[in-house]
């Protein structure tokens, strides 16, 4: 190299690095600005995205207020472990207050709702098996659709009972096979709550619209209000062809049965109540309801028998399964119990009353039957002042009655009578002239004739037939 | 040929830099001073601006980031709610209250004082499905009996199907889609019963959906509203 070359050597040198250094640092420092310029876009577009996001934050604020205050409606709807494991003794209680018979239970095997295997509501059901009328059947239904917990029944099957088997029980046994479900609420998926600011006045001011979702979750319910007189559309209400003497639908036979076995019920609440009295005068007082209770059902049994208003076969067996043999029972242990001997003060006083009654609406053939009930334990009663008159005074209304049943059973056709001033009436009976001191058969004597009546002497007893 | 220069060194004529050198270093400084006026405005001057710029938005992403945080857990929290409250929603408009409907029979055979029909049945069937699976299945149950008319007039029949859609006796057709016409076949004379005559016919009823079912019932609810008003 010439030194006249060697400056130009190191010029070109010199400035080729210069110009080289300052060009890479100005390629990288473009680098670093494009890549900032990236960035500075990139968090415009966050910005712009959490701005748009947080535009809903207030909305969906609310919105979590509002599920938090429901997610305790689901804990009081749905059941719990505890609960679901209690069903079966839910079942026993409703089986025995709706008085079904319960055949068999059987539990279906468990499934989760909602979407995916991890759902919050494990369902839980069962299928139960029992028989009863129908009526007792919708009183059990209606136990379970408005239990404190949701349940459902999306299936059940009822079997009318057999014409057979209503003879030969006295009521319906339907068999019914229904399936039960719940969902145990059992939350998976625990959530982290995020704290809200000002939480509780803003749920307040969000009332309204928590009070409007919970309404749509509350489970609607049904108050069912029993037969009320309506029929079992699952019993064939055909009837026989016997006509029934006393004209009664097969309804109102049933509907006279319920009432004798209310009455029957009332009866061993009574006697119940007897048993638990704290005091004699209690029990006395007690004793004395049971016994006209009982006086009384015997007495519509009696009406019952004589008028035939009983003749439908299952109410028949319904009466004597439910009234007549338990009340025979009632009465021994009611006699058993009783420390003195022949009928109660009360019970002669029920008859007495019973008596006139009969006799007064002349029911002279009901009020013997009364008089019947106690007649032979009479006796028992001597030496017991008050119980002898009560005693007399049955004995004296059974022969009043016993004679009218007889005087009314003379057949007596009135043809007329002649009232003549002056002279004797008469009177034409059964195509006989009467007059006075005439008698119309042996022991019937003529004593008196007034305009549409006359008067007669029937065993020493003046008594009167109007025409 | 070579030349000596042999002036002593004081009088000899000093070496001038060459122009074209000087031009030359000239150049060469412009265009490096140039590039470095172009590397301190790109450094000092847009650089620190496009960073500033980065800054005040990195400083208000980060006021933002929180908030957006809060945000997503209420959603996550909304939506795991949402899907409880939605499922328990399903739950119970799926219920049908069966003591009611049956109660509401019950008053369809008992009505008109049974002059009209004299109904009975051997038995009841009630299923509930889900409906709307994948095939779009219209099936959501049905309710199925086997009932008899005591008369020999089976018109009878068509009066006591008459009594179930009647909205004014009960609101018992309301969960169900309009029944089939009815139909019958006489059974055989039993002369020991009262009546001796009786003709046996179907019932059969099929559920509407969910969705349909509240709506009548909502528009149940808002007729008792009108009235009472």
């Amino acid at each position: 190299m010439s030194p006249e070359q060697k400056p130009w050597v190191v010029l070109a040198a010199l400035s080729t690095l210069a110009v080289g250094g300052l060009a890479t640092a100005i390629y990288f420092e473009n680098e670093s600005i494009v890549e900032a310029r990236d960035q500075v876009a990139q968090l415009d577009k966050d910005i712009q995205v959490a701005r748009k996001t947080l535009e809903g934050t207030g909305v969906i604020e609310k919105e979590v207020i509002v599920l938090r205050e429901l997610s305790g409606v689901f804990e009081q709807i749905l059941p719990t472990d505890e609960d679901a494991n209690n069903l079966i003794q839910d079942f026993y209680r409703y089986s025995g207050e709706a008085e079904v018979e319960p055949t068999s239970f059987k539990a279906k095997s468990q499934a989760s709702r909602g979407r995916g295997k991890t759902s919050d509501f494990d369902k839980v059901g069962y299928t139960l098996t029992l028989t009863g009328d129908t009526f007792q059947f919708l009183d059990f239904l209606n136990r379970i659709e408005t239990h404190s917990r949701f349940m459902s029944v999306p299936s059940f099957k009822l079997t009318s009972s057999t014409r057979q088997d209503m003879e030969s029980y006295g009521y319906a046994r339907h068999k019914i096979q229904v399936d039960v479900e719940t969902y145990v609420y059992t939350p998976k998926a625990a959530s982290k709550k995020a704290g809200i600011e000002g939480y509780e006045r803003k749920r307040d001011l969000l009332a309204n619209e928590i009070g409007k979702r919970r309404q749509a979750l509350t489970l609607s319910t049904f108050n069912y209000r029993g037969a009320r007189g309506r029929r079992d559309p699952w019993i064939d209400p055909r009837v026989p062809v016997e006509e029934n003497p006393s004209g009664l639908t097969v309804s109102e036979q049933n509907d006279k049965v319920d009432e004798l076995i209310a009455i029957y019920e009332e009866a061993t609440q009574s006697w119940d109540r007897v048993d638990t009295a704290e005091n004699v005068l209690e029990r006395m007082m007690e004793k004395r309801d049971l016994v006209e209770m009982v006086t009384r059902l015997e007495d519509e049994l009696r009406r019952v028998d004589a008028g035939g208003l009983i003749s439908y076969t299952p109410a028949v067996k319904r009466l004597q399964n439910e009234v007549r043999d338990p009340l025979s029972r009632l009465r021994r242990s009611i006699e058993e119990t009783s420390n003195i001997r022949g009928p109660l003060k009360e019970e002669l006083e029920q008859v007495a009353s019973t008596m006139r009654r009969d006799v007064e609406s002349g029911e002279f053939e009901l009020a013997l039957q009364a008089y019947g009930a106690v007649k032979n334990s009479l006796d028992l009663v001597q030496g017991d002042p008050v119980r002898m008159e009560l005693a007399l005074e049955l004995r004296r209304l059974a022969e009043e009655a016993d004679i009218l049943r007889d005087f009314e059973s003379i057949d007596m056709s009135f043809g007329g009578q002649a009232l003549i001033e002056g002279r004797s009436p008469v009177v034409l009976i059964n195509n006989r002239a009467l007059s006075i001191g005439d008698m119309l058969r042996p022991g019937l004597e003529v004593i008196g004739i007034r305009p549409n009546e006359v008067d007669f002497a029937f065993r020493g007893v003046v008594l009167v037939r109007a025409f | 040929m070579i030349q000596i220069n042999l002036l002593p060194k004081e009088y000899r004529r000093r070496t001038k830099t060459p122009v074209k050198f000087i031009l030359a270093v000239a150049g060469a400084t412009a265009v490096s001073g140039t590039l470095l006026a172009v590397w301190c405005w790109m450094s000092f001057g847009v650089a620190a601006k496009v960073e500033s710029e980065r800054q005040v938005r990195q400083t208000e992403m980060d006021g933002l980031t929180p908030q957006v945080a809060y945000h997503e857990s209420l959603e996550e929290e909304t939506k795991i709610f949402a899907s409880r409250e939605q499922t328990l929603g399903e739950i119970t408009k799926n219920r049908i209250l069966w003591t009611k409907k049956m109660d509401e029979l019950v008053d369809v055979v008992n009505s008109s004082d049974e002059v009209d029909h004299f109904i009975w049945f051997d038995d009841v069937q009630v299923r509930q499905e889900s409906g709307g699976g994948r095939r779009g299945s219209n099936n959501f149950g049905s309710l199925q009996a086997d009932g008899h008319s005591g008369s020999e007039q089976f018109n009878q029949v068509a009066n006591f199907m008459d009594d179930v859609e009647d909205p004014g006796l009960t609101h018992f057709i309301h969960d169900f889609n309009d029944p089939k016409l009815p139909e019958g076949s006489i059974n055989a004379r039993e002369e020991e019963l009262i009546p001796s005559v009786n003709w046996s016919f179907p019932l059969s009823l099929t559920l509407r959906s969910p969705d349909d079912r509240l709506k009548a019932r909502q528009a149940i609810e808002a007729a008792k509203l009108g009235g009472k008003r």
